[in-house]
């Protein structure tokens, strides 16, 4: 079976501002190098296109107060945050977002592909209930699980791979008792939240596993909290659906962040994902991308290595120039293993209640 | 005075059109190539078509030709060695010579193709491959993908290991050219219907494919005055049925050996019969040589059709055949093509190839088709390659922030900061002043086309930098205004 990619020109269109970090070459560089490499000729490839969330998908993660707001301010354009302002019209392109992860999850699910690849944007994961910002507007993977669940499918695990905590996503899911979020991000940096305190609520306890990490965490790090943590919990969970929150700004030479993820990191951390959903849920599993803002310089090649492991592509060109190398040196932090694990012995002690694995 | 030359697989067909005159020649390719180039003039325009090189390709085993693909990062490609291009066309890695050398050491290959990812934007790693390769390879079997635009990395490297292998063949077929009409220019027709200069072919050599076939549209087109109908070409080895549209061919990309191209085919149908088809209990899908009719030794479609009352060259010798098994040939031949021509549904249908005025009026009984057969039908390749304009195609890549500007994979310094008009506007008059170098006159470079754009803001500290432009600008093929 195939890799389905979710993309549509009309992804190009939204745009905050012209200079704002959150924009459409994000997504023109990475097409730029789609193209070049035939990705959409490949056998194993299937060109998916997206359609609108409806008005029912979105108020299932959002409550109606805040939709109705951004109906709102769409007609004139306002500011969310002090990072994410909604331009006149941004509603379509967010409701565009949003419908082509429900889609890319539908083909998953009606067996037209084996699993896909959201290649969406504006993106989604600071979205909450009834608040947007850090870029997003609407939480397209909370509208995507939410859809999923509705169509029958209730058990999700989230993994959230973003540099950032994915706040909104986590305020969705927080006391979803069928829903296991896992976020793993780099500590102290917007928006703030994501403590491995914060581990759920009500029925939702221990469904919310934050795992912090320091600036230079490399492949090393990515890696162990897949071993010790994310797979373990997610074998426990038994999900019947893999959602990933696809950042691509953990790599070491991202403008907005100081994670050291490399393309190969990346690779291999999708490779276990996908290993991880043929094992538990005949491989459903759907990526929407979220951040990651080194536009012309790695995001290109990280979101081919996300498409190349999730169509099970030999991965052995998924490496960095040499001209990277002395960045990649400087940029990861030698004890940022050593810091992660002291992070994940604090993580099993507030866990140690609701997991067997701990 | 307008030369078209058509060297198909058969017959070499000669047209020169001289004060609104059209003389026709059709020279049997067994009395040799020379026979037919020494009837050649020099003067005026000559050009030439011709599919042989590639119809003739034998795709050689892997052992034969020599792969260097520079992938930089990303999926894995046959024959990869260091080096990386960025998308903007900057060198993040440089090739490893000593790697590059410890291959073609090792290799018994004699032809190599070397294909670059983001070569378009910057052939420099694939140069250097090459100056390393001239000291193991003769440069006449060497290809690079870099002068190949509008097609990613794959196709590219598929098209270069063609390439490699058309390189020397083409270069000879300009040579023997060349010693028959010194010191006079000439065209070669592409798979497109337009001229081009030898030098760009030898770049992509690929490009001749199908031009034959597309010759013989321009020439039903400006023969009948005819913009769209579907031309039937009636030739020794086959029958061709190729839609005309707007007065040109519709193109299709072409798989060779089960991987995508960048050579442009044609949209047309092939059935395996023409004249010198061989007859013995029917009619069979080959050709062995020349028809009785004509002097040869073989009984072919042509006798048999002497044979059902028909009177085609010296139509006496063909009387051997037995008549039964000529009209079974005959209508077997007939409901092939019904068929064939069903598959199109057109309105007209235009007969070409000698004998296109035998066999037409036929084929419209059979069909309720109308038909046009026009003078000089049987030579309407030839023609066609005559009355053609050049047709020239820019694939541009300008990057305004690093001040980089590739036309065709060839790296030029950009006059100044450019708007995407004025961008439009250089690659425009570059594409009108390239065509009259080539000896286009002025009516024949208006036609021009924007084939695709796409263009974005480079952004840097939240600042505007610069932009990207992918741009592909073209002079369409055509009829020359020269043409009397």
């Amino acid at each position: 079976m195939r890799t389905g990619i979710v993309y549509h020109t009309d992804y190009l269109l939204h745009e905050q501002r012209p200079k704002h970090p959150e924009r459409r070459e994000r997504i023109a560089y990475t097409l730029d190098l789609l193209d070049e490499e035939e990705i959409w000729e490949e056998p194993g490839i299937k060109k998916i296109e997206p359609r609108m969330a409806t008005e029912d998908e979105v108020l299932a993660a959002h409550n109606e107060v805040y939709f109705n707001y951004l109906t709102g301010i769409d007609k004139k354009g306002a500011d969310i945050d002090i990072n994410t302002y909604g331009p006149p019209g941004f509603l379509k392109g967010a409701l565009l977002s949003a419908g082509g992860a429900v889609c890319a999850a539908e083909a998953v699910f009606s067996r037209e592909v084996r699993n896909a690849f959201a290649l969406v944007r504006p993106p989604g994961h600071h979205a909450g209930r009834s608040f947007g910002g850090g870029f997003c507007y609407l939480n397209n993977v909370a509208i995507m699980v939410r859809a999923v669940q509705n169509s029958g499918y209730k058990r999700v695990m989230i993994i959230d791979w973003d540099a950032h905590h994915g706040n909104g996503t986590e305020d969705i899911f927080y006391e979803d008792p069928d829903v296991l979020y896992t976020s793993v991000h780099q500590s102290s940096l917007f928006p703030g939240t994501g403590p491995v305190k914060d581990a759920g609520y009500g029925e939702g306890k221990g469904l919310n596993i934050n795992m912090p990490v320091p600036p230079g965490s490399s492949d090393n790090v990515y890696r162990y909290l897949m071993e010790e943590v994310i797979i373990p919990a997610g074998e426990e969970f038994r999900p019947d659906f893999i959602a990933i929150s696809a950042g691509q700004d953990n790599h070491f030479t991202d403008p907005l962040t100081s994670l050291a993820l490399t393309a190969r990191g990346y690779a291999d951390m999708m490779s276990e994902a996908v290993a991880l959903s043929d094992k538990l849920c005949n491989g459903r599993l759907t990526a929407v991308l979220e951040g990651g803002y080194g536009v012309e310089g790695a995001l290109p090649y990280v979101n081919l290595a996300i498409i190349a492991s999730l169509a099970g592509l030999d991965l052995s060109g998924i490496r960095e120039p040499a001209s990277y190398e002395p960045l990649l040196r400087y940029e990861v932090n030698d004890k940022a293993l050593e810091i992660t694990k002291k992070m994940v012995s604090k993580l099993k002690k507030v866990h140690s209640d609701y997991w067997n694995f701990i | 005075m307008f030369t078209g030359i058509d060297i198909g697989g058969t017959n070499t067909d000669i047209a020169v059109i001289r004060n609104n005159n059209i003389e026709t020649e059709k020279i049997s390719n067994e009395k040799g190539i020379s026979s037919a180039f020494s009837k050649i003039h020099s003067g005026g325009k000559i050009a030439f078509s011709t599919s042989q090189p590639l119809n003739r390709l034998m795709v050689r085993s892997a052992g034969e030709i020599c792969i260097i693909t520079i992938p930089g990062p990303g999926l894995r490609r046959e024959g990869a060695v260091k080096g990386a291009v960025t998308i903007r066309g900057d060198v993040a890695e440089d090739i490893d010579p000593d790697e590059i050398k410890q291959i073609f050491g090792e290799t018994s290959a004699e032809y190599l193709a070397i294909a670059g990812k983001f070569s378009t934007r910057n052939p420099v790693l694939e140069e250097r491959v090459h100056e390393v390769a001239l000291d193991y390879f003769c440069d006449d079997r060497i290809a690079l993908s870099h002068f190949i635009g509008e097609i990613g990395f794959p196709s590219r490297i598929a098209t270069t290991i063609i390439n490699a292998q058309l390189k020397e063949v083409t270069l000879g077929i300009a040579e023997i050219i060349g010693s028959y009409i010194p010191e006079q220019d000439f065209f070669f027709m592409k798979s497109d219907g337009g001229l081009t200069s030898p030098d760009m072919i030898f770049k992509n050599p690929s490009e001749l494919y199908s031009s034959s076939q597309a010759a013989v549209v321009l020439g039903a087109k400006y023969l009948t005055g005819i913009d769209d109908a579907l031309v039937m070409d009636i030739g020794g080895t086959t029958t061709d049925f190729i839609p005309m549209k707007n007065g040109l061919p519709e193109k299709t990309m072409v798989d060779v050996g089960g991987g995508r191209t960048d050579i442009k085919g044609i949209r047309a149908l092939s059935l395996p019969f023409g004249g010198d088809s061989i007859v013995e209990d029917g009619l069979l899908p080959f050709r062995e040589g020349v028809s009785l009719a004509f002097g040869g030794k073989f009984r072919t479609f042509t006798d048999a059709l002497n044979v059902c009352g028909y009177e085609i060259g010296n139509f006496r010798s063909s009387g051997v055949i037995d008549r039964e098994i000529s009209e079974i040939v005959l209508n077997s031949y007939l409901d092939e093509v019904s068929k064939a021509i069903s598959v199109f549904s057109p309105n007209l249908i235009i007969g070409t190839g000698y004998l296109a005025p035998v066999l037409m009026p036929e084929i419209s009984a059979i069909t309720g088709i109308r038909i046009s057969v026009p003078e000089h039908a049987e030579s309407a390749n030839a023609v066609g390659v005559a009355v053609s304009r050049v047709s020239l195609s820019m694939k541009v890549h300008y990057d305004s922030e690093k001040k980089k500007l590739s036309i065709n994979g060839e790296l030029r310094q950009p006059p100044g900061k450019l708007t995407d008009e004025e961008l439009i506007e250089f690659c425009a008059a570059e594409l009108r002043k390239t065509a009259l170098g080539l000896g286009s006159p002025p009516e024949d470079c208006e036609d021009i086309e924007i084939q695709s754009f796409r263009a974005y803001d480079v952004v840097r500290e939240r600042a505007g930098t610069g932009r990207i432009v992918d741009l592909c600008i073209s002079i369409l093929p055509g009829i020359s205004a020269e043409a009397p």
